[in-house]
């Protein structure tokens, strides 16, 4: 071997030995999981010995035809379809509020991040405080003469009940992504509109609307991944009563391989999940690929 | 343009503000007026709010008779394990993939970007079954193990580490350093800034973690906070004022940290999204 080449072995060795962890950790914890779930899948798997029939697609079967999978879907969808348009105005609004020539900014912006470093289980837990029978939510509607709600029990408001907590936790999130792309307009665009004579609203809809299209998406398709993947609040506030009311998919999944054991059919929900998931953020960049088009 | 316009748009903007922002403090002072509460929890009016008499009671019970004082611990030893990992191998792998040449590097690259979008739950069932056979299930290792080294920290080090001049590395191995010397004495003390964000959004996603914890332990003295929480909960849900102490203790030391270091948890929480 000449010295070249022995040069381009030894880098290499060198490269790949500080790849090493990484390389460790993702074919046991990521690729290992990923394809062992695979198998699982088609298979009937217990939760106390490793042995396991296979049953071809059963699982996926059994899956797509359970009511309460039917309801979870249902149920995931609805929470997609509620909380993601309205945490997404609700952070643009906030966003551009923020952003502006206002004393007390950082304030504003801190105080609106707060929740995205709670943890999920302390924002559930300060909302269910809230929402208790006896809790200050009541409170305040009876001095209104409203009458006391369930707010967590009740099959008409449980479900929103969570909604509106998780809109609130996530607005701020998103509110920065916000401003990061509204600090990127030039502020030479507003000049201009302002010397044509526009005002506020139409500043708005001409400038700042078509400059933040890009990060829309952004928020709207990872507002979506992770509102399909709803879970701790609805374990930990309702368990997904009542009567299936709040179950989501993520929940059922949880439900099927940790509590009724079925690990099989357990990995079944999770790949129909990833798929489902998968598809929806095509299908959004793609729709909104297409509205970029017609817009133009 | 005045004056007049800027003027109605500065109180627009307040008015815009002012409502979410009392949205978004209350329940955090309601839960800390709660946690000092000496005097019950039924509230029957607005002034019920305010505790009548203050005490720290509640946190001398959750820390110290609760198992609070013990979920407190597993939950630091977890969070502190991660972080060093994650500096460690993180900052390794990311100076591989920007400053060393190697087969099969962009390859192995789009591997780790398209890592950080697998849903979790996926790994979920499978991790679990290899945590009991590894005999892990209720020890540090399994919460600990798995996530050594996030592809997010890899991504992290790796953008701020390309932008270091490759003139110290060549510097530095003519006076006779080797690879790993000049990793480790030049240039991770130069990446600290991008350490200090990568210390921040690991340890945040450490302490709040919920589904892991949940599913990797069984017994009760090896819960971390979040866990101790929800469970908590289950057996005794109507004792607020000790919920809400517990609340406190675990968000109190996360929340200084984010007041204080607000600037690079935001930019770091938001540079997976955003794009420079």
């Amino acid at each position: 071997m000449n010295t070249a080449g022995r040069n381009k072995l030894r880098q290499n060795t060198t490269a790949y030995l500080f790849l090493s962890p990484w390389l460790l950790s993702f074919l046991v914890f990521s690729l290992f999981p990923i394809i062992f779930s695979l198998y699982l899948s088609f298979t009937e798997t217990g939760l106390l010995k490793l042995e396991s029939n296979w049953v071809g697609i059963t699982n996926y079967l059994d899956t797509l035809s359970d009511p309460v999978f039917k309801k979870a879907f249902w149920n995931t969808l609805y929470f997609v379809a509620v909380t993601v348009p309205i945490t997404t105005v609700l952070s643009m609004v906030l966003a551009i509020a923020v952003n502006s020539r206002i004393p007390g900014k950082i304030f504003f912006r801190v105080s609106f991040f707060m929740p995205t470093v709670t943890s999920v289980i302390v924002v559930s837990m300060m909302f269910m405080l809230l929402y208790a029978p006896s809790g200050i939510l009541n409170s305040i509607l009876g001095t209104f003469g409203i009458q006391k709600v369930q707010w967590l029990l009740d099959i008409r408001t449980a479900f929103p009940s969570i909604m509106a907590m998780s809109i609130w936790t996530a607005v701020g999130f998103y509110m920065l992504m916000y401003v990061a792309a509204l600090q990127s307009i030039p502020a030479s665009l507003y000049e201009a509109a302002i010397i044509d004579g526009a005002g506020l609203w139409s500043q708005f809809m001409h400038v700042t609307l078509p400059h933040l299209r890009h990060m829309s998406i952004l928020v709207i398709v990872m507002n979506t991944i992770n509102s399909l993947q709803v879970f701790s609040e609805v374990y930990v506030m309702t368990k997904g009563g009542p009567l299936n009311s709040t179950t989501t998919m993520v929940l059922y999944m949880y439900n099927t391989a940790f509590s009724s054991l079925q690990l099989g059919k357990g990995s079944a929900i999770a790949y129909i999940l990833m798929i489902f998931i998968m598809l929806m953020s095509a299908v959004q960049m793609w729709l909104m690929r297409i509205n970029k088009g017609v817009g133009e | 343009m005045s004056h007049r316009q800027s003027a109605l748009r500065t109180s627009i903007v307040f008015l815009v503000l002012l409502i979410p922002l009392i949205v978004m403090v209350f329940p955090y002072l309601y839960m800390i007026s709660m946690s000092l509460k000496g005097d019950g929890m039924i509230i029957k009016s607005f002034t019920d709010i305010f505790p009548k008499e203050i005490t720290l009671q509640n946190y001398v019970d959750v820390l110290g008779s609760g198992p609070f004082g013990r979920y407190f611990l597993n939950s630091t030893i977890i969070a502190v394990s991660v972080v060093v990992g994650n500096i460690l191998f993180g900052s390794m792998v990311g100076y591989a993939f920007a400053k060393l040449t190697f087969v099969g590097k962009n390859a192995l690259f789009m591997i780790i970007l398209s890592t950080m979008m697998i849903p979790f739950q996926v790994t979920l069932i499978p991790l679990f079954l290899l945590m009991r056979e590894l005999g892990w299930i209720d020890t540090y290792a399994a919460l600990i193990i798995p996530n050594l080294i996030a592809p997010m920290s890899i991504f992290l080090m790796r953008q701020y580490m390309s932008g270091l001049p490759n003139e110290i590395i060549e510097a530095a191995k003519i006076d006779g350093s080797t690879e790993f010397g000049v990793f480790w004495r030049i240039i991770l003390p130069l990446a600290k800034p991008a350490v200090g964000v990568l210390i921040i959004v690991q340890f945040l996603g450490s302490w709040n973690n919920f589904i892991f914890p949940l599913i990797l332990t069984n017994s009760e003295h090896m819960r971390t906070l979040p866990l101790g929480l929800a469970l908590y909960k289950g057996f005794n849900s109507i004792d607020w004022v000790h919920m809400m102490a517990a609340s406190c203790i675990s968000t109190l030391p996360v929340l200084l940290v984010f007041i204080i270091f607000q600037k690079y948890i935001i930019a770091g929480m938001t540079s997976g999204a955003v794009k420079e």
